[in-house]
């Protein structure tokens, strides 16, 4: 009998034992004694189930007490990494010799580093943009902000200041969709200006001194090959030629040097007058037959127009725009033809230089009028005068309002050149 | 070919004077040279040459100097003067647009074929 039950039937019966009892009572003890048996199970099996979770409960709380230090660890790592990384970027902007002004969609300045501070004399970062302002009055600054907050960056290349040289670019800060804010770079360029007036300055010294040399070797070359002496020595005749032509090219490329040099420093002064266009090409051409006729090439001129109007140009500036550009297609073509059109439609004059020759790959087209060309592009033109031609051209006709550009090129097919001239430029009688 | 038409040049490269000079004897002129200004003023004291080739750049005294000096002399007033430059942009110096007293201009730096072709064409000029 469950003790509980014991005790119970004690406590109503007293000595009497639980075997004497008969009939219904017998069956009611039996089935009261089941209830307790059973409810002791029960209690049992609950007992364990809440030992058991209790102890799951533990568990998970180890679990979450370690995972909540890795998460610590990993937050404490990612913040001495961000420090880190702030730390660089304080170092960056701190020993940037740019000056850096960073400006909010709403166009307020949000940082200024230390070099933009010191170059502009900035105190208060508010103050920032009117400073700038009146350091370059010739900037439109807040105008630029404006339109760098478009999407237009906007770049000036060179403003002065006093004593100093500086550029400025005003860069709009994008994400991936949208604009955040504008960035405004301040360099000072004062010195790399300077070096490059010196270097200037060296060549046009460096090629002034080299002409007058040159043309002596050239001069007396020429006298030589006047010289029956040399006439009738085949060595002496092809030596002292080769002297000529070496020294032509030298000339030619002292020539480009000065020419360049006066052009990138403004002091060429265009002098137009009315210019039979058509006449220039023709002289050109005359002038440059001896050496298509040294290569076996045919030179054609076709006026595709009944008229071709006198224009208000630099006769002597296009006539050597001409004489680049029909040169270039007589060095880079072996055989063929030289094709020079000329036609006068929709208000511009346009000439095209058409040439059977080596061409270009896309690669060297790219390069083609740059300053200083590089990689095959650089070594080609070398090979063939100062590789300064092209430029020079563009730079001319960019002084002219004309347009000088390559129109098509293929390897082993041939080039085609442009320019084209405004009419606005025509002479009205 | 022989010609008996005589050329001042005036030029203070006396290298470059000398080829010159060997150049347009060649061609059968009668050449002189001087190598600045003050040197061809007191030349034309006595010589009447039908051209002077005068250089623009040249110390003692440039081109343009010697120029208004010619035209200033009645002896020397009438002579025909070409001017003589290395210089792309010659109107700088001299301008025969601008003065009518000068027959034109020669720039240096060209082949002595083309240097002989010009003489002759500016000799052959009124």
């Amino acid at each position: 009998m469950h003790r509980t039950l014991e005790r119970q039937f004690k406590n109503a019966f007293g000595d009497m034992k639980p075997e004497e009892v008969s009939g219904n009572l017998a069956n009611l003890l039996k089935l009261i004694n089941n209830t307790y048996v059973h409810s002791d199970e029960e209690q049992v099996l609950t007992s364990r189930s809440l030992e058991l979770s209790s102890k799951e409960f533990s568990d998970l709380n180890k679990k979450l007490d370690s995972e909540k230090k890795l998460v610590e660890q990993k937050v404490e790592e990612r913040t001495r990494e961000l420090k880190y990384e702030q730390e660089k970027l304080n170092i960056i902007i701190k020993n940037m010799r740019s000056g850096a002004i960073l400006v909010n969609l709403a166009g307020t300045v949000t940082f200024v580093n230390s070099v933009a501070c010191t170059e502009l004399s900035i105190t208060h970062t508010e103050d920032s943009l009117n400073i700038l302002s009146n350091f370059f009055p010739s900037v439109h600054v807040f105008e630029f902000i404006k339109k760098a907050l478009e999407g237009e960056p906007m770049n000036v290349p060179e403003v002065g200041n006093g004593s100093k040289i500086f550029s400025l670019s005003f860069n709009p800060l994008k994400d991936e969709s949208q604009i955040l804010g504008v960035l405004i770079w301040i360099s000072d360029i004062t010195e790399r200006k300077l070096l490059e007036h010196d270097q200037n300055q060296f060549i046009a010294i460096a090629s002034h001194e080299m002409r007058t040399p040159l043309a002596i070797i050239r001069g007396n070359a020429e006298l030589m090959l006047d010289d029956e002496v040399v006439k009738d020595n085949e060595y002496l005749f092809k030596g002292v030629k080769s002297i000529l032509s070496g020294s032509v090219r030298l000339l030619n490329i002292v020539n480009d040097f000065i020419d360049l040099q006066k052009m990138e420093s403004g002091s060429v002064v265009l002098k137009p007058v009315s210019v039979d266009i058509l006449q220039v090409l023709k002289e050109t051409i005359a002038d440059l037959m001896n050496i298509t006729k040294e290569k076996n090439l045919h030179m054609n001129l076709v006026v595709l127009s009944d008229f071709i109007p006198s224009v208000y140009i630099d006769k002597e500036r296009v006539r050597q725009i001409f004489i680049n550009l029909i040169s270039n297609a007589i060095h880079y073509t072996d055989q063929g033809d030289i094709t020079v059109s000329v036609e006068n439609s929709d208000g511009v004059i346009k000439i095209l230089f058409i040439d059977t020759g080596v061409g270009m790959d896309i690669e060297e087209q790219k390069h083609l009028f740059a300053k200083f060309s590089t990689g095959k592009g650089f070594i080609k033109s070398r090979e063939y005068g100062s590789g300064m031609g092209l430029y020079i051209c563009k730079l001319l006709s960019t002084m002219m309002d004309c347009e000088v550009k390559l129109d098509k090129s293929n390897i082993g097919v041939g080039s085609q050149f442009s320019l084209t001239i405004p009419l606005d430029k025509k002479v009205t009688i | 070919m022989t010609n008996s038409e005589h050329i001042l040049i005036v030029d203070d490269e006396p290298e470059l004077l000398f080829i010159y000079k060997k150049k347009l004897e060649l061609a059968g002129f009668i050449v002189s040279t001087a190598k600045d200004g003050v040197i061809a003023l007191g030349m034309l004291k006595t010589e009447q040459p039908d051209l002077v080739l005068l250089d623009v750049k040249m110390p003692v005294m440039d081109g343009a100097t010697t120029l208004k000096n010619i035209r200033s002399n009645p002896l020397t007033k009438d002579v025909k003067v070409v001017m003589f430059s290395a210089f792309k942009d010659l109107h700088m110096y001299a301008d025969p647009e601008k003065d009518n007293t000068v027959l034109g201009v020669i720039k240096k730096g060209e082949d002595l074929n083309t240097l002989v072709e010009q003489v002759k064409n500016f000799m052959s000029s009124k």
